[in-house]
């Protein structure tokens, strides 16, 4: 990590201006994303309420919540950092980035076991009957 | 002189940092595993949705698996789009960072832009779709 910045600092590797004007695009763009997933998990959540499909309802609104948490920060510190060029903003954002891609990657890796084993068992289903 | 002014400029800007170094290393890892799983639950679903509607007989029951089926195929493409532009940004942002290539940064970035750009009309149309379902079941009732 050390020797990491110590190149860093000796070549004078900065973000470029095209670099941080698309990532302040990107932070825009994450942030609506962001909004828009909060809003829709808000009304699937009223949805399944109604229909009182609770297990349903706690699922979506807690997967939803938790990767667009991480997309809302990252938006928030980077567009932040860019505006101030403030390195420890800039550094808290991409940390955010990773983290969701991570938990959005995991959720996608439990959610496709779980169709895994849906599938195989509407295969056993359909050729029982 | 103007070099000099470049330098500077750049010794006084936002800096590409270890840690930011290792942040995005990780997000482009992550971004790839995710690009990799979402190839897989969107096969699953398609698969599920298939087989459920495999032994449709009557009209009405085709129209909807024709239905299904178009809709399964829209979502493929939106997806694969989306997915391309995950390995782009994963392959790019990797390989800038491991030989300090400022181009491969900034194409990788500039697909992470598109990414959510994208992303965040889909997450639009979706929205869309959830108030007008709810628009619709309220005049039902």
């Amino acid at each position: 990590m050390e020797n990491l910045d110590t190149k860093v600092s000796a070549f004078g590797f900065a973000f470029s201006a095209k670099m941080k004007e698309d990532l302040r695009t990107a932070a825009g763009w994450a942030q609506i994303v962001a909004i828009t997933g909060f809003v829709t998990s808000a009304l699937v959540l009223v949805t399944n309420l109604v229909a009182e499909r609770f297990l349903q309802a706690i699922f979506s609104a807690v997967i939803n919540v938790l990767i667009n948490v991480y997309l809302l920060r990252f938006a928030q510190q980077t567009k932040r950092g860019i505006e101030n060029i403030d390195q420890n903003d800039m550094e808290a954002g991409a940390n955010q980035l990773s983290l969701y891609f991570k938990v959005y990657g995991i959720i996608m890796v439990a959610l496709s076991g779980i169709l895994l084993l849906v599938f195989l068992s509407a295969l056993v289903y359909a050729n029982r009957f | 002189m103007e070099e000099n002014n470049l330098e500077e400029a750049s010794f006084f800007d936002i800096q590409i940092s270890g840690s930011i170094s290792l942040s995005l290393t990780k997000a482009a890892r992550w971004a790839k595993l995710l690009a990799f799983f979402t190839v897989a639950v969107t096969v699953l679903f398609a698969l599920i949705m298939l087989v459920s509607l495999r032994d449709a007989n009557r009209i009405s029951e085709k129209v909807l698996v024709t239905i299904v089926v178009v809709a399964i195929a829209i979502t493929i493409v939106i997806v694969a789009g989306l997915l391309a532009l995950l390995f782009g940004f994963s392959t790019k942002i990797k390989n800038g960072l491991r030989t300090f290539d400022t181009a491969l940064l900034e194409r990788g970035i500039a697909l992470l832009k598109l990414y959510f750009i994208i992303t965040g009309i889909v997450y639009m149309f979706g929205l869309l779709a959830v108030v007008t379902g709810l628009v619709v079941r309220i005049v039902n009732s």
